[in-house]
């Protein structure tokens, strides 16, 4: 299935954009398409679906939105 | 006076502090707080030449006013908090926090409760520029009791 990815910072540097479609296996969650995206990264990533915060093992849907969020760096 | 800087939001341009603490001025206020969160000239003693900050901007201005109507509904104050984006200077606020409170006790508190939460839940990133590079810096644990 076809999501879209949603980068920032660190993410939006190395991917070299701001949102990117990508496919994905039907059954994928928020961490298994992170890491099917940046094999082998080693940053502690946050998650929005569809712009609300979830949990690494939410499931993802065709056509969802995966908002991948670095740790924050706000103040 | 910078414009619109009277609500909770982001904002391109420099933050007009004095402008964001009229914004929470009431007759029935005796403490008016103004916090500003400043770029630092230094990290572990390397120099840093300036901040640059980017925001998911939506989803980062609604998690702000959910914080300051916490802050508001716990301490009975009002909150506004202006956050800047793109590149900000050393010695300019990159943040701005107004409380105004019937009395200081509840500014101080909900003041510290407004800058802990937003640099745990609010989708911002801070990259400082040094003079041979650059690095993107997390937020770490706030230091100390904070509510």
């Amino acid at each position: 299935m076809r999501i879209r990815l949603r980068y920032f910072a660190v993410l939006r540097e190395r991917a070299g954009c701001d949102v990117e479609d990508v496919e994905v296996p039907d059954s994928c969650d928020a961490m298994q398409a992170f890491r099917q995206r940046f094999p082998g990264m080693d940053l502690r990533v946050g998650f929005a679906r569809n712009a609300e915060i979830c949990a690494p093992s939410t499931a993802l849907h065709a056509g969802d939105e995966l908002a991948l969020l670095p740790p924050l760096g706000g103040g | 006076m910078s414009a619109g800087t009277n609500t909770t939001r982001m904002i391109a341009g420099p933050i007009d502090a004095r402008a964001v603490a009229d914004a929470v001025r009431s007759p029935a206020y005796g403490a008016v707080l103004c916090f500003e969160g400043v770029g630092r000239n230094e990290l572990d003693g390397r120099p840093v030449l300036a901040l640059e900050y980017e925001a998911w901007t939506e989803p980062a201005e609604r998690e702000m006013r959910a914080i300051c109507d916490e802050a508001a509904a716990r301490w009975s104050v009002r909150a506004v908090i202006v956050h800047r984006t793109g590149r900000v200077e050393i010695g300019e606020p990159s943040v701005v926090i107004a409380v105004g409170a019937a009395h200081r006790s509840e500014a101080y508190a909900a003041s510290r409760y407004c800058i802990d939460e937003l640099k745990v839940r609010v989708p911002i990133w801070k990259k400082e520029i040094y003079a041979d590079g650059d690095a993107w810096i997390a937020n770490t644990p706030a230091e100390g009791p904070s509510k």
